[in-house]
């Protein structure tokens, strides 16, 4: 009997040490895959815990008191900058008022490179699509005020997540007693596993025969989010558990919740994810999560749940039934009073809108993209969250797109001969705006439309420019020539290299002889060859690569008609001396790179070189305005162009190439149009380019100031004949004009064909011959 | 002689054709329209009466005709009008507004550079110049920035074109000829 009771007696001792020794074992190698995990949770977390993508913004923009602007286009700015309407006095940044011609606008806080604003409440006074006067919540006047530059894109990674980060120390506390009250009200007693929650989740769920709560704290979703699969095992839950444990031990309560906030998955736009608290504000409300009224804290914290189905671009009602149900958890909770829940839950649900993914800029991106890719590689721009601040101005570039479209269609509806069926082959066309002194690409559409086409005929296309290259012909001829040298308009066959070459003006010219402001303001192609021979090629082609050509081939004679490749960016970039005292700018698109922490890690300033003399580019300039004014680029003013512009249009053998370059001080712009296979377009520059580029500067009256340069130092004015292009003598000429000169090649002799007959002259002769018969 | 020569110039002067008139840019720069009377034609014929003519008519009062075509209009001999290059310049923006803002540009790029950081000046001062080209104040904070980052080319580049903006009779002209002399010699 003894030794039965003593064997079970061993038998259950050995029992108990094996269940002892499991058990051991088992906590040690629990503690031991805890151990584990902490590391690879180490991993995560000490490094980069998310890929944020780079973000390409616009310029932002300065308005200041008496400048003109488009309204349309001002208010479709503010859209997309995301300022809502309120109906009220603006109380908080980002909302904005109309009140007959004032503006009342709350700005929002200014983050760029090159420093920071708060935002602050703003009344914007207009005038006739001028702005009268602007002045802060004071009423004292602001002389400058600057806009939020938009963003453009993102550098998605294979991930395509948005997200704004955020510090904890900047979510309210209504925001996080939210999240609490819609996710785990418990968080900040638990360790990680909340027993109160799972037996009341499941008490909950079993009273209603289905799932309809869940027991995960936010621990345990931060480990299910981060580190695991989303499948639905024992196997899962077990290290989920694990996972979150161990989270807790390693991490403050608030680091949790921090990076729980910056993870979660709160919504889709377009094709792209919207992840964290941040990105939601912005998407949702188009605030910062710090001005998030309780209302949308609540409207925030309850998408968790299911951000599509409660998504209030989804469904306004139950979005509005789910925010309430939070804000009643988070009364219960006596994080908010009876009365602040009476007003949340009374408040309407109203999203700030947003709009799709449709590409913003494409051409102008991928130039920009070629220069980033050479200082970082693409997984550092889908990762490191960069701020990449451009050049690009919206409004212009939307312009740009705008009116060539629309140019491109009324050609072809013009002559349908035009139209084709294959989108590949459709007509194209370019547009390229630049400030002239700086260099800033404030617009690039180079082409009609991206979707059918990528290749970037700004910057990859080589045309020739036809007679929109003569100017740099003019330009290098000034040493010797004057605007009023006579040139040769007879037909003449030049021999070069032993080939004959005989050009032909593109319309009949009867005059002999022309003056260099004629010749190149009518665009006469005989008296530029003419010119040309004269000036030498070589001397031409050596003084435009001064104007930044890449490369210009060998110096022809038909060089002098642009019968050459050029890029027309290039060409863009060229003309901008003429606008700018002889200074050649280096095209700007990216301005500032800054890191997540508003670090600049790169930096490009305008740089310039002289490129010609301030006295031969204000000739140029002057020569360039009679075109606009009285010569090829004359149908301006019948599209509406009254300022001062210098300009020049450019048509190639068989209407290839169809070109507008214009300009004033303030910008300059040039259209192509043409067929990517070089079928003629039947237009030339004048009806063909022109029309784009009026249609572009008409809807752009911020940048025309109406300005016209001042004469430098090193120009003189004369009165000279307009027949011998000699000083005009008083009386004696019968066309008299005023002509600009180069101190040192003015004329100094009288004109010798109405010299003698200065009637007063001779009158006194007559006198003088009559006395002296006697 | 001289009417050949007189016949030969009228035919080829550029876009007069005979029947025609000028052409509109010669109609708005022409400063003393004299009409090709009879007077021209019958030159020696008529000399001695035109000598008479005038004579007498600078004896009495002076009446301006109006001209019936404004086209035509004669122009005062005694000092030639500023040349109006095509139309007149529609309403030109006062410039006060966009000077005032670049102004305020400046003088907070000023502040940057007085603290030693010529990067955050220089991007104000690009926008001072963007939104006011002919402020040649923009240029020489510019120059300065420029030098202060040690590129004395793009120094130079500047001060050039402050140079050209201020003038020789300007208050800062001294300033600018100084800034020369210190990118030149340092």
């Amino acid at each position: 009997m003894k030794t039965k009771s003593k064997k079970k007696a061993r038998f259950f001792r050995n029992v108990m040490l094996s269940a002892l020794t499991a058990t051991v074992l088992v906590i040690i190698a629990s503690l031991f895959y805890c151990y584990l995990l902490s590391i690879h949770i180490d991993e995560r977390f000490s490094g980069r815990r998310w890929s944020i993508p780079s973000r390409v913004y616009s310029d932002s923009v300065i308005l200041y008191p008496g400048q003109k602007l488009n309204q349309e286009s001002f208010d479709a700015r503010l859209k997309r900058l995301g300022y809502r309407e309120v109906e009220d006095e603006p109380e908080h940044k980002g909302e904005l008022r109309r009140k007959g011609k004032i503006l009342e606008i709350y700005l929002h806080d200014l983050k760029i490179p090159s420093g920071n604003r708060e935002g602050y409440r703003a009344k914007i006074r207009f005038d006739e699509n001028r702005i009268k006067s602007i002045q802060n919540s004071l009423g004292e006047p602001v002389p400058i005020l600057e806009l939020d530059p938009e963003e453009i894109m993102l550098f998605f990674g294979p991930e395509r997540e948005r997200r704004q980060l955020v510090a904890i120390g900047e979510v309210p506390p209504h925001m996080i007693h939210a999240v609490l009250a819609a996710e785990d009200d418990n968080f900040y007693r638990h360790r990680g596993m909340d027993f109160r929650g799972i037996m009341r989740a499941l008490y909950v769920n079993f009273r209603s025969l289905g799932v309809k709560q869940g027991g995960s704290t936010i621990t345990q979703q931060l480990a299910k989010n981060y580190f695991l699969t989303p499948e639905r095992s024992f196997r899962r839950k077990f290290k989920e558990l694990l996972m979150s444990l161990t989270i807790e031990l390693m991490y403050e309560k608030n680091e949790i919740l921090e990076i729980y906030l910056n993870e979660i998955y709160m919504g889709q736009k377009g094709t792209v994810a919207v992840n964290g608290l941040g990105e939601a504000a912005s998407f949702y409300f188009g605030k910062r999560v710090n001005e998030l009224s309780v209302a949308e804290a609540a409207t925030i914290a309850g998408l968790i749940r299911g951000p599509n189905r409660y998504s209030p671009y989804a469904d306004a009602l139950r979005c509005k039934e789910r925010r309430n149900a939070v804000l009643a958890a988070m009364r219960n909770h006596y994080w908010i009073g009876e009365a602040e829940f009476q007003r949340a839950a009374n408040a309407p649900v109203t999203a700030v809108g947003y709009e799709g993914y449709n590409k913003k800029a494409p051409y102008f991106i991928d130039y920009l993209a070629g220069q980033l890719t050479d200082l970082y590689s693409p997984d550092d721009l889908s990762s490191m969250g960069l701020s990449i601040h451009t050049t690009l101005d919206m409004e212009v570039q939307m312009a740009a797109e705008k009116a060539l479209e629309k140019g491109l269609a009324r050609l072809e509806n013009h002559n349908p001969l035009l139209k084709r069926d294959d989108p590949q082959a459709k007509l194209q066309g370019a547009v390229v705006v630049m400030q002239p002194r700086t260099g800033a690409i404030l617009a690039m559409a180079g082409g009609r439309d991206y979707s059918q086409s990528q290749f970037n005929r700004v910057t990859q296309a080589r045309r020739q420019p036809g007679s929109a290259f003569k100017p740099f012909v003019y330009a290098a001829a000034l040493d010797h020539f004057t605007p009023a040298s006579l040139l040769s308009n007879m037909p003449r066959i030049y021999d070069f290299d032993g080939v004959k070459w005989e050009p032909k003006n593109y319309k009949e010219f009867p005059q002999e002889q022309v003056t260099v402001r004629a010749a190149l303001s009518h665009s006469i192609n005989l008296p530029t060859v003419d010119l040309a021979m004269r000036t030498g090629l070589t001397h031409i082609k050596s003084s435009a690569m001064k104007f930044g050509f890449s490369s210009l081939g060998a110096p022809y004679p038909s060089m002098a008609l642009g019968a050459l490749d050029v890029i027309p960016l290039e060409l863009a970039r060229a003309y901008c001396p003429f606008a700018a005292d002889g200074i050649l700018p280096y095209p700007l698109s990216l301005k500032e790179v800054a890191d997540e922490k508003g670090r600049i890690l790169q930096r490009r300033h305008m740089t310039v070189t002289q490129a010609i003399s301030p006295a031969k580019a204000f000739l140029m300039s002057s020569l360039l305005r009679d075109a606009a004014e009285e010569g090829t680029a004359m149908p301006l003013k019948q599209w509406g162009i009254t300022c001062p512009v210098g300009a020049k249009t450019g048509t190639t053998n068989d209407f290839r190439d169809a070109w507008f370059v214009g300009f004033t001080p303030d910008i300059l712009a040039l259209v192509w149009v043409g067929f990517d296979d070089g079928t003629s377009v039947g237009a030339s520059g004048t009806r063909a380019a022109l029309p784009i580029w009026a249609e572009l500067i008409r809807s752009l009256p911020q940048y025309v100031s109406g300005d016209w340069f001042q004469t430098p130092e090193g120009v003189v004015k004369k009165v000279i004949c307009s027949e011998s292009g000699l000083l005009a003598v008083r009386g004696g000429c019968p066309y008299p004009v005023e002509e600009f000169f180069l101190a040192e090649n003015a004329p100094s002799d009288m004109c010798p064909l109405h010299f003698a007959r200065n009637p007063m002259k001779e009158v006194i002769n007559e006198i003088k011959s009559f006395f002296n018969r006697f | 002689m001289r009417s050949k020569v007189f016949s030969i110039d009228f035919k080829s002067s550029f876009f007069i054709h005979p029947g025609s008139h000028p052409p509109p840019h010669y109609r708005e720069r022409n400063l003393w329209k004299v009409s090709r009377s009879c007077v021209y034609r019958n030159f020696k014929l008529f000399a001695l009466a035109a000598a008479a003519v005038l004579l007498l008519s600078s004896c009495g009062p002076r009446i301006i005709t109006p001209s019936p075509s404004p086209e035509r209009r004669p122009v005062p001999r005694t000092a030639p009008a500023p040349i109006q290059h095509g139309t007149a310049k529609p309403e030109p923006e006062a410039p006060q507004p966009r000077i005032v803002a670049s102004m305020q540009l400046i003088d907070q790029a000023k502040t940057l550079l007085e603290r030693n950081r010529p990067d955050a000046a220089i991007s104000l001062l690009e926008r001072a110049v963007s939104i006011y080209p002919a402020n040649g104040l923009s240029f020489y904070y510019l120059a300065e920035a420029w030098f202060m980052k040690g590129n004395k080319d793009q120094a130079r580049e500047f001060n050039r074109l402050a140079i050209r903006h201020f003038g020789k009779n300007s208050e800062w002209s001294t300033a600018v000829n100084e800034q020369k002399e210190k990118i030149l010699n340092n």
